[in-house]
């Protein structure tokens, strides 16, 4: 489990790292399959029919539907790499282990509890959910927003199933906001076919304002 | 028990579902239409019979599921206080389904006509499932849900820009009373350590933490039952929905405060005397505004809006009663005070109901709800006509009818606390009755108002001559008006109906409160008798007269013209030059407007008058507090600057500090 853990947090600074938006999704994709790892070894049940629904079910969805969706959206736009981040590549990765030492500084306080069996795991769920957020707030094309979002998502879910297991509510709300993903994509690909601006840069948002 | 939950079950999806999917039928309306009012009857039967079946349960019925919402379960519980609310719910939920068959004919071509429809059904369930909440969180989804279907319902005419406003000042009002009843909740469950109702009432507050519960319960409360300084989305709200919303709105929504307040008053344990005062305070001055303020309304709708607030009122001071009597350990003013509001809480449902569904039926004919364009209607519509008055005299608590029953209560629970003994208690109870007395004058000359100038004279406007009402609305009238007959002649049947409820928040023996309240049978009885004799005697006479006539021949002619020449039916006393006398006496407190043009030369060219009551609360105090309040958030607009990413990083600030002010300040 800790294996999949570090794993998880040193792909985090790859998808901090990186400006080419491909690459994005795919460091997403990976994230998204290793997390549908995560349930077999959190849950005390180990292999039982809701951990497997919840483990494929995941992996299906943040490993290969929504790449796969987020790929399609990409196909046919100039958008290769991010023109103009709101911080710099550097930074951001310092931003991130920042954020790493913080969730798992919080992760080692948070007193021992029958309802948080894995601390560890609550510590990376608040390092996925900042990194989302970073990345919602530092970066201005709209796949790299969605991509911080799935990020904010797979907080929320991994603090779901960091949970005993009657809690299941949060990694439902979780299955519930990757459709909302889901639907995000289909708009900025019913955006394309608009073609009401010429790019996807959210800063291009700013006219509706009121 | 199973059998109760699953035909319960069957009252609060069968509505929802049919009506959903009812949306997807749209090119079939008529469909539409039967599956909507269809699923709200059969969800109102079902709902009905466990109703009436909790009634008489000694214990609730409860019926527990866990739910995976952090401090939430799945609890609900029946008992008879529960059964109280839903047995009128029920009642007008099913009746003003069968009136909105015809009521929301014909629905526009680009409309679909099974919205109002979703937003009706899922008004009354939620109504039902605040009523059986036995959970906290449970209860605020439930309320919430049910203020925002009622919102939805408010928006039906959302092309006129008046609906809009009435809908957002009653969105405002209304999660004004939800922030409150959250941090009721909040405090509440903080000392417990659960939500559940069942913990909260077996939890000892202390007698500060307790007052202060009442306090911030009746603030969040009393905004839905609409008292008087929160009233002021009623008059804008009611008139803007379409008319079986209105009923049900009137009817049973703001009695979901009462129920509230009851409710808190049960899970909250001993009772403090000052919440007795101030309920009765409060009931004093709701009701006395209230009918005040309907005297000045030319609006049929919003007069009826100004009364919910005078009979939430009346409630309020039949409550008040009840509590002094539980904190002063005088029995009979408890019982006679809790039963007198209680009983008033289901027969407003039912008046106000008739009421709303009788105006409904005048606006839907005639095309307008303005008094002073009506006129003459009882000729062309007598069968709504009938129903109109059954429902006035009932309101103005006049016997037979159920409304002077209630109101009897209440007084004989005043008079019990003037015979206590106690000063506090005898200067309160003086005041209630004083203020019952006024309240029941100025409902009765508010009535004269609204009936003779809607039903009675001549028309006068073209609009007012428009044909009787369809079966769908006459019959709901009728049968409200039945239910407002049966409880005025045979209240004394139905003692032992209220006394479970009673013995609930009292928790005194219940046959010492039906021994208590048995002993008002004979005058009761005795008063239904005179009355059906009275009656009897008047049908007598009817048809003596109509006998003696029986071969001759009968003219008509118009009523002595004073020797006008061209005598027209502008002549006759509108609303306002009726109710003139009285708003003018109480033009202190009501501040009415007038604007006139007096004709100035021997041969004036045009005039006019024209008289407003404006409600000064609204124009005097939240006006002017939420326009300040504007302005003041208008230097914030920096802060919506437009980009997403900004918004975000807020968001993720305001996470970051908490995260840290739990973990430098850890509890």
């Amino acid at each position: 489990m800790s294996m999949l853990i570090v794993v998880l947090v040193v792909s985090n600074f790859f998808l901090l790292g990186t400006s080419r938006l491909r690459a994005l999704i795919r460091i997403a994709a990976f994230e998204g399959l290793v997390l549908g790892l995560l349930p077999f070894f959190t849950q005390a049940e180990g292999f039982s029919f809701h951990t497997v629904i919840i483990g494929a079910g995941g992996m299906l969805l943040k490993g290969v539907a929504i790449p796969l969706l987020l790929n399609r959206a990409l196909r046919g736009v100039e958008a290769y790499r991010e023109e103009k981040p709101r911080v710099g590549y550097t930074t951001s990765i310092a931003a991130g282990i920042a954020i790493s030492v913080l969730a798992f500084w919080i992760g080692a306080a948070i007193p021992r509890s029958p309802l948080f069996p894995n601390p560890q795991v609550v510590s990376l769920a608040l390092c996925l959910a900042a990194v989302g957020l970073f990345l919602i707030v530092a970066r201005t094309e709209t796949v790299s927003q969605i991509v911080g979002y799935l990020m904010l998502e797979n907080g929320i879910y991994t603090f779901g199933i960091s949970l005993s297991a009657q809690q299941s509510v949060l990694v439902e709300m979780g299955v519930l906001l990757d459709l909302l993903v889901g639907v995000f994509i289909m708009c900025i690909v019913i955006y394309h076919i608009n073609r009401q601006f010429e790019s996807i840069n959210t800063e291009e948002l700013e006219v509706l304002k009121e | 028990m199973d059998t109760t939950a699953a035909i319960f079950a069957v009252a609060v999806f069968v509505p929802v579902a049919a009506s959903l999917a009812a949306i997807l039928l749209k090119p079939w309306p008529r469909l539409q239409t039967a599956l909507g009012a269809g699923g709200a009857i059969t969800g109102a039967a079902a709902g009905l019979y466990c109703a009436v079946r909790a009634l008489f349960l000694p214990a609730p019925e409860t019926w527990n599921s866990p739910w995976s919402m952090p401090l939430g379960s799945l609890s609900m519980s029946m008992d008879a206080l529960s059964a109280l609310f839903l047995i009128p719910l029920f009642v007008l939920f099913g009746l003003g389904a069968l009136y909105a068959v015809e009521y929301l004919r014909p629905v526009p071509r680009e409309r679909n006509a099974a919205i109002p429809w979703f937003y009706y059904n899922t008004l009354g369930v939620s109504m039902a499932l605040v009523v059986v909440a036995a959970n906290g969180l449970l209860f605020l989804v439930a309320w919430e849900i049910m203020s925002l279907s009622s919102f939805a319902c408010v928006l039906h005419n959302h092309e006129e820009e008046g609906s809009r406003e009435a809908a957002w000042i009653y969105l405002i009002a209304t999660h004004i009373g939800a922030a409150f009843l959250l941090i009721f909740f909040l405090v509440a469950g903080a000392g417990v350590g659960s939500l559940d109702f069942a913990s909260i009432a077996h939890h000892a507050f202390s007698p500060a933490l307790r007052g202060l519960l009442f306090a911030i319960g009746l603030a969040g409360f009393g905004s839905k039952a609409g008292f008087v300084p929160f009233h002021v989305w009623l008059p804008k709200a009611h008139p803007a929905a379409p008319s079986h919303v209105s009923a049900l709105m009137s009817g049973i929504m703001i009695k979901m405060g009462i129920y509230g307040i009851l409710r808190s008053i049960t899970l909250l344990g001993h009772v403090q005397a000052w919440w007795g005062f101030s309920l009765i305070a409060i009931g004093s001055v709701s009701g006395i505004l209230g009918v005040l303020l309907a005297l000045g309304q030319h609006d049929l709708k919003r007069l009826l809006a100004y009364h919910s607030v005078e009979n939430v009122g009346i409630i309020a001071l039949g409550l008040g009663a009840g509590v002094l009597g539980v904190s002063y350990g005088i029995p009979q003013l408890a019982f006679l005070g809790f039963c007198g509001g209680l009983l008033h809480v289901v027969n407003h449902a039912f008046f106000k109901g008739l009421l709303f569904l009788g105006a409904g039926s005048v606006i839907h004919a005639t095309g307008t709800a303005d008094i002073d364009a009506l006129g003459g209607v009882i000729r062309k519509m007598p069968l709504t006509a009938a129903g109109f008055l059954a429902g006035s005299v009932a309101i103005c608590g006049l016997p037979p009818l159920n409304g002077f029953v209630s109101e009897f209560l209440v007084y004989a629970a005043a008079i019990k606390g003037i015979g206590a003994h106690n000063g506090p208690v005898f200067a309160i109870c003086a005041l209630s009755i004083a203020s019952l007395a006024l309240i029941g004058g100025l409902a009765v000359a508010c009535f004269t108002k609204a009936f003779g100038t809607v039903f009675l004279g001549e028309p006068r406007t073209a609009a007012a001559a428009h044909g009787e009402a369809g079966p769908w609305m006459v019959i709901p009238l009728f049968v409200l008006a039945a239910f407002c007959g049966i409880i005025g002649l045979a209240f004394w049947k139905l003692v032992p109906v209220f006394a479970q409820p009673v013995c609930i928040l009292t928790s005194l023996p219940k046959a010492d409160i039906v021994s208590e309240l048995s002993t008002f049978a004979p005058s009761l009885r005795g008063i239904a008798i005179g009355c059906v004799l009275f009656l009897a005697c008047t049908g007598a006479v009817y048809l003596l007269r109509k006998g003696l006539l029986h071969k001759r021949t009968v003219g008509a002619s118009p009523t002595w013209d004073c020797g006008y020449t061209v005598p027209g039916p502008r002549m006759q006393y509108t609303a306002s030059s009726f109710a003139q006398p009285i708003v003018l006496f109480f033009r202190h407190v009501l501040g009415p407007v007038q604007t006139k043009h007096m004709p100035a030369s021997t041969f004036p060219k045009g005039w006019s008058f024209r008289s407003h009551v404006p409600d000064l609360l609204l124009d005097n105090v939240y006006t002017p507090v939420f326009r300040l309040a504007g302005g003041m958030l208008s230097k914030l607009r920096w802060l919506q600057g437009g980009k997403t990413q900004a918004y975000v990083l807020y968001i993720a600030m305001t996470l970051i500090a908490l995260l840290v002010w739990n973990f430098v300040w850890p509890r």
